[in-house]
């Protein structure tokens, strides 16, 4: 690989991330999912958090833990979605996914 | 041989009335791809119409699939190319479903994917020379991240697929490799344990696949980490640009809007003014709020992390505001066009940099509202300066009109 990964982070990410230590079991499962590499394991394989500002709250970590010992308010960090869903009274929605609805937005992945 | 009966082969999450339900024997049912999906043979016709990218149908347990191809074609470059530019790219798609790689057997591997077709393609792509089940989820020709966040790509279309698809007839021992960005949407161990399988999380990329399996399904750290380098912010430019092309249109209003208005003050007194030097003057004050859209569109995605600060609105004001600086350097319009243009500029430029959050890959939900809360309101702000600016010169030019007339 290239080597150089490029260290994104957002002022305010990652603020309903939690970790409860005493229920991790340090089996591994939610840094392997984190695309930002932003939980990491102490010396004991026990998940921290590493980097806060990198955590896009996507909530990958909560749902790949078998023990619950994740908690993180998950959803679409984008600006058009939250703004259709403040105008309509919605949950922030992009939209897309509909027969009819076209995603305007939404990140890049294969 | 007896229809097979797989404990829980749901009928009763699947769509199709129970008369048209196809059945493994029923070979020329065509529906679109993307509705059903039921049997492994039943999305795409039989004989003759088999799609471009598949080679041919293979027999399994449980009736035909369709083996597909892993060498790209023209008609996916094409689809590819289709994917980056136009506005409903989730028409894109393959039907939902089990296909094979190569010649899979009762324990090779099921990569399971989203029917958005450059998904499905970038795996069979990076399959080359191997063999493998490739199950495609039904998230409505949306990418596996973004279904993932949807929750279309979700445990729950997942194990309705596998048991549409009848994979416990076609492949009983085999394990689930799952994409690492689908994550967001499918519980690993839920999944292992509702289905009895081994899963597994494959790297974030399909490019990385080839190296992932050499390894022994071990990923190394690169490969779990999401990149979006210069090269994946460019590539969705274009479809940006595209999207947003009324609003260079609608610019043109208030460009002309302010040409008449000066032109009528001249004309009103001694000068005059041609459709030429109207069409010129509108021109130079588009190219205010045109040069914002594009300061936005194309150069914020492509600067994205040499742009001071780290709120995108503010990345994309600054630059909004260079361009406006240019701009009047440039033009030397009188006040209230170069106000409206600078304003202009620097506030659609902050809101396009803003949308980006949808299309940027590290930007958390709770973050950007709190961003939206504080940048939104001065966006708003700024255009309605604009505006009330563009007023102001319209009411001066009818009163300078009136006055000529006098």
């Amino acid at each position: 690989m290239n080597g150089k990964t490029r260290t994104f982070a957002y002022p305010g990410n990652g603020r309903s991330l939690e970790i409860d230590a005493a229920l991790c079991r340090a089996c591994g499962a939610c840094f392997e999912v984190c695309p930002h590499a932003t939980i990491a394991p102490d010396a004991d394989g026990v998940a921290r958090v590493a980097r806060r500002e990198a955590c896009m709250e996507c909530g990958a970590c909560a749902r790949a833990c078998p023990f619950g010992a994740i908690a993180v308010e998950a959803g679409v960090g984008c600006a058009a979605a939250i703004l259709s869903g403040l105008l309509r009274g919605t949950a922030p929605d992009c939209g897309c996914g509909g027969s009819d609805g076209g995603c305007g937005d939404g990140p890049p992945c294969c | 041989m007896p229809r097979p009966m797989t404990p829980g082969a749901g009928r009763t999450a699947l769509a199709p009335p129970p008369a048209a339900a196809p059945r493994r024997g029923s070979k020329l049912e065509i529906r679109a791809p993307g509705r059903g999906g039921n049997g492994p043979d039943s999305a795409y016709g039989a004989g003759g119409s088999l799609p471009r990218w598949a080679e041919a149908w293979t027999d399994t347990a449980a009736g035909r699939v369709l083996r597909v191809k892993t060498a790209p074609g023209f008609r996916d470059r094409l689809d590819l190319l289709r994917s980056r530019l136009v506005r409903r790219r989730e028409r894109i798609r393959v039907a939902p479903g089990l296909y094979a790689v190569g010649a899979p057997g009762a324990d090779t591997p099921v990569f399971v994917t989203a029917n958005y077709k450059p998904s499905f393609d970038a795996l069979r792509f990076a399959l080359i020379h191997r063999d493998a089940w490739l199950l495609a989820l039904d998230t409505k020709g949306v990418n596996v991240w973004c279904a993932a966040g949807k929750g279309s790509f979700g445990d729950e279309e997942l194990l309705r697929r596998l048991r549409a698809s009848r994979l416990d007839l076609v492949a009983p021992r085999s394990d689930l490799v799952l994409p690492q960005l689908g994550a967001t949407g499918v519980s690993a161990w839920k999944v292992a344990r509702a289905t009895g399988r081994r899963t597994r999380v494959g790297p974030v990329r399909a490019a990385d696949l080839g190296a992932w399996l050499d390894a022994g399904f071990v990923a190394a750290a690169e490969m779990r980490r999401v990149r979006f380098g210069l090269g994946e912010r460019a590539v969705l430019i274009p479809r940006e640009v595209a999207a947003r092309a009324g609003l260079f249109a609608l610019a043109l209003l208030p460009a002309l809007a302010f040409a008449w208005a000066a032109g009528f003050g001249a004309a009103s007194g001694a000068g005059g003014a041609g459709p030429a030097a109207l069409a010129a003057r509108a021109l130079s004050w588009w190219a205010a709020p045109a040069g914002g859209l594009l300061a936005g569109l194309v150069a914020f995605p492509l600067a994205l992390p040499l742009i001071p600060f780290r709120r995108f609105s503010a990345k994309g004001a600054l630059l909004g505001a260079a361009w406006a600086a240019a701009w009047l350097a440039a033009t030397r319009l009188p006040p209230l066009e170069s106000a409206a243009g600078a304003l202009a500029s620097t506030a659609l430029s902050s809101w396009l940099a803003l949308e980006f959050t949808g299309s940027s890959t590290f930007t958390s939900q709770d973050a950007v509202k709190r961003e939206l809360r504080i940048a939104l309101p001065l966006q708003i702000g700024g255009l309605t300066l604009a505006l009330l600016a563009l007023g102001a010169r319209l009411v001066l030019a009818l009163a300078d009109a009136a006055g000529g007339a006098r």
